[in-house]
């Protein structure tokens, strides 16, 4: 059931990051949901769960852009296999480890790409800022998906 | 960390490089799996409400966009110089241009990432569409198609560094190079470079570049952009690097048309 859960969260934070506007006073960069989802899933399901989660939002993110297939998917699952192993000795609720796994997972993913495209300022500074903009958007992602949780439980 | 998440590591590593890492049918197979499990939800942004406001502007600009394309094509093709140039290809007896035939396509999706300049659009192989066919509008070179599905495309447009396009100065014909994208840095007006400009050719800015037709993607004579700057080539010292500023409005992107013959 959660899984089916979180295929629609990732199909439907695909469709949203994909049609919302950039941001014009960040440069141009687009809010990225998904690296958010894929922390919060490390910091939250079980292993094999967060990595079949990774890879999924991966391949999705993949199929809808122009990324050689599968760089991603491929930079999301280590970063959940690594996440998932580390995340017992923080604790989960505190807001910076989310944000620093949000900021991990995208700056992963940043990573990927200029080992693509190639290295340059203008890059790097780009990867910090979504790096930054995934920290906020993961601690929102936990509070909003913590209270959903809490109030479908009551 | 356990021996055993350097294991899964290394797995995911080498599976990337040996099955996704290059097109091969594994990759090319799973990346069509996922595109039609996404694109339906792509259309679903039609029902979601921040989305739908948005689009419903972007429609209605749209249609008021495609109205002025006619007309300014209009314009163009009953121009003095349009007539002149035919008259001088007859005189020549050259073969006429003739007009490419096109199959217009929306634009359902752009690009989910940051780092990589594309979209998607409503056609595919049902379409007669396949990959490395050019994309354009009233302006110019929008990009060209990179994967294909049987109703949808993928479009990877100019301003991406991986697009590139074989180019010349319309002015001073001899002046070739080739056209890429540069959008790696945070920039809200895209900007193409064009490489290899011989460090001789006079180039001034508002010049206009064209593709040359060479490299079999892009017909010979399509706007590119104008040139915006020019300067040596600090590592070679031997080409200039042109900054051409790309006649197609990349932001505004609703219809485009897949140039198929």
């Amino acid at each position: 059931m959660s899984f089916l859960i979180f295929t629609i969260s990732t199909l439907l934070l695909a469709t949203i990051q994909a049609d919302l506007p950039t941001l014009g006073w960040l440069g141009g960069l687009r809010v990225e949901f998904l690296p958010a989802l894929v922390a919060y899933g490390a910091l939250t399901l079980p292993r094999g769960g967060a990595l079949l989660l990774a890879l999924c939002v991966g391949f999705a993110q993949d199929s809808l852009s122009a990324a050689p297939f599968g760089i991603s998917a491929l930079s999301y699952g280590i970063t959940a296999t690594i996440l998932s192993s580390v995340r017992e000795t923080f604790d989960r609720d505190l807001p910076w480890v989310q944000m620093s796994a949000g900021a991990l997972t995208s700056a992963a993913a940043s990573f990927a790409a200029l080992c693509v495209i190639g290295f340059s300022i203008g890059g790097l500074v780009k990867l910090s800022l979504l790096a930054g903009l995934s920290a906020v958007v993961t601690v929102v992602l936990s509070l909003a998906t913590d209270y959903w949780l809490r109030v479908t439980h009551e | 960390m356990k021996r055993r998440n350097w294991v899964i590591i290394g797995f995911l590593g080498l599976g990337w490089i040996v099955f996704l890492g290059q097109p091969t049918r594994v990759s090319t197979g799973l990346r069509m799996i996922f595109v039609r499990l996404c694109t339906p939800f792509v259309e679903l942004g039609d029902h979601i409400p921040v989305v739908h406001a948005r689009r419903d502007l972007a429609r209605q600009n749209g249609q008021l966009r495609a109205e002025n394309e006619t007309l300014r094509k209009q314009v163009r093709a009953l121009g003095e110089l349009g007539q002149e140039n035919i008259r001088l290809h007859e005189l020549l007896n050259l073969k006429t241009r003739s007009p490419f035939r096109t199959l217009a396509a929306r634009v359902i999706s752009r690009d989910i990432s940051n780092w990589w300049r594309s979209l998607q659009i409503d056609r595919g192989s049902d379409d007669g569409i396949h990959a490395n066919m050019t994309v354009v509008n009233a302006d110019g070179v929008v990009g060209k198609t990179i994967s294909v599905t049987r109703s949808e495309s993928r479009v990877l447009l100019l301003i991406d560094p991986g697009c590139k396009a074989s180019a010349l100065i319309q002015s001073s014909r001899d002046a070739a190079g080739i056209v890429a994208g540069t959008d790696t840095a945070l920039r809200t007006e895209p900007r193409c470079q064009m490489m290899f400009v011989d460090r001789k050719t006079r180039i001034k800015a508002g010049d206009s570049v064209i593709t040359s037709g060479l490299g079999g993607v892009f017909p010979k004579g399509i706007p590119i952009g104008t040139v915006a700057g020019a300067r040596l080539n600090p590592q070679t010292g031997m080409y200039l690097d042109v900054e051409v500023k790309p006649a197609v409005d990349f932001h505004r992107l609703e219809e485009v048309e897949v140039i198929v013959e």
